[in-house]
């Protein structure tokens, strides 16, 4: 019987030392808080963070910087890394560190990345891409960003679903 | 409330805006400026707008009265009021109101009015909802009389950036909160978007508010009832720094240079 033979990661998604590759992109946590000019999120962050704290499925939650905010445990899976580890992450740096391609290799900007589009187009956006997940392991996954608009028309910053191909 | 100033603010419009409004009917008219009333609605249950319609100023074209209340994704607050305010619910159709009527959405816009300065901010409740913080050179009054903040949450209170109502209520010198069930209530009642008066305690120290107001009582509790979870809560509190009461009718409280007052109720007529 034949079987679809699974799809081998990008070239230059071999593992390359992911633990001096965490140790570069992912700073240490400190228990001071960045200072906000508000100190509470807003309630739909709140809520959505509530919600996918509950749900299976991984989910990503980034702010209208498109710094992150959250990730669920199902996304930890993902990425091979607690978000106790990790904790919030600036955009230029959680869109860089998990190495996104395509499947040829050919990087992916962060401006190409569906949820930077979803935030900086308001809309809805798809990608099929690799990662190197911090576990040090190549990933075939499927992304869709969700922009998060509140009521009164606010952007509040955006939603992923981060679909492993298995 | 009102300013030392005289400045009106109404805390939503349930049937009590009733009397208020006869009440001040009843009291010397300010001619000029001319008197104003700023009503804020923190959302359009019945419960907080069934007395709009009640509201005597509102029939008086002399009397300047701004409406806020919370945006929504489709419908303007105009819209949504005039379900309300139109036949067949209502007789009179908002846009034929005599009064010089403005209507503002929160959380767009901030209030500045007299001494006070209004800011709002979603909360945690089915429907869209606010909660209101009014600044005043004499301290803090929140306004949360409908919030939920411990739905979903594992362990509440959990952080205060992660929490609903908590930039409203922070340091709040007065924290009206939403009261309505016991810790067993609300295990029955999870998202109805009402809290216990344990998850209102909770989240006072939280906010480090001062005193709190236990409000939106179930409308079958009795007094006596009440006076006895506010007994247990201050047993189970004891040693905290915020202070408790409950909402009754008539009851006002009085906030000077940050000092609470609570004035006794008037004697039965």
């Amino acid at each position: 019987m034949l079987q679809d033979a699974e799809p081998l990661p990008p070239k230059h998604l071999e593992p390359v030392g992911a633990k001096e590759r965490l140790a570069v992109t992912i700073p240490e946590r400190t228990s001071e808080a960045e200072p906000r000019s508000n100190p509470q999120m807003p309630i739909e962050l709140i809520l959505a963070r509530q919600l996918i704290s509950y749900l299976g499925v991984p989910f990503f939650l980034v702010d209208p910087r498109g710094d992150l905010l959250y990730y669920n445990e199902a996304a930890e899976s993902v990425l091979g890394i607690r978000f106790e580890e990790t904790g919030r992450m600036p955009m230029e740096e959680w869109s860089r560190a998990f190495t996104p391609t395509t499947a040829d290799g050919t990087a992916l900007e962060p401006q190409s990345l569906p949820l930077v589009v979803a935030l900086e187009k308001g809309r809805p956006s798809y990608a099929d891409m690799w990662i190197r997940s911090l576990d040090d392991r190549a990933r075939h996954i499927q992304v869709i960003g969700l922009p998060l608009v509140g009521l009164a028309g606010k952007r509040l910053g955006a939603l992923a679903v981060l679909w492993e191909v298995e | 409330m009102r300013g030392d100033d005289g400045t009106l603010l109404v805390l939503d419009a349930g049937t009590g805006i009733r009397r208020l409004g006869v009440s001040l009917e009843e009291s010397p008219r300010v001619e000029n400026p001319p008197p104003r009333a700023d009503i804020l609605l923190t959302h359009l249950h019945m419960d907080h707008i069934q007395g709009l319609g009640f509201f005597g100023p509102l029939y008086d074209p002399n009397v300047e009265i701004h409406i806020w209340g919370p945006a929504s994704a489709t419908r303007p607050l105009r819209a949504r009021l005039t379900r309300y305010l139109s036949p067949p619910l209502f007789p009179v159709h908002l846009r034929s109101l005599p009064s010089q009527l403005t209507l503002h959405e929160v959380p767009k816009e901030d209030l500045e009015v007299g001494r006070f300065r209004v800011t709002s901010a979603y909360v945690c409740h089915p429907g869209p909802t606010v909660g209101f913080r009014i600044e005043t050179p004499d301290g803090v009054i929140a306004y949360l009389p409908d919030h939920e903040p411990a739905l979903g949450v594992r362990e509440f209170p959990a952080d205060p950036e992660w929490t609903s109502g908590y930039s409203i209520a922070k340091g709040a010198d007065l924290l009206i909160h939403d009261a309505q069930y016991t810790d067993e209530e609300y295990a029955t009642h999870v998202g109805w978007g009402h809290s216990s008066v344990s998850q209102v305690a909770a989240f006072a120290e939280l906010a480090e508010a001062k005193h709190v107001v236990l409000f939106h009582h179930d409308p079958v509790r009795a007094d006596e009832e009440l006076e006895v979870i506010l007994a247990e809560s201050n047993r189970r509190n004891h040693g905290s720094t915020v202070t408790m009461s409950i909402a009754a009718e008539e009851r006002s409280y009085t906030l000077e240079k940050g000092e609470l007052r609570i004035e006794p109720l008037p004697a039965p007529a």
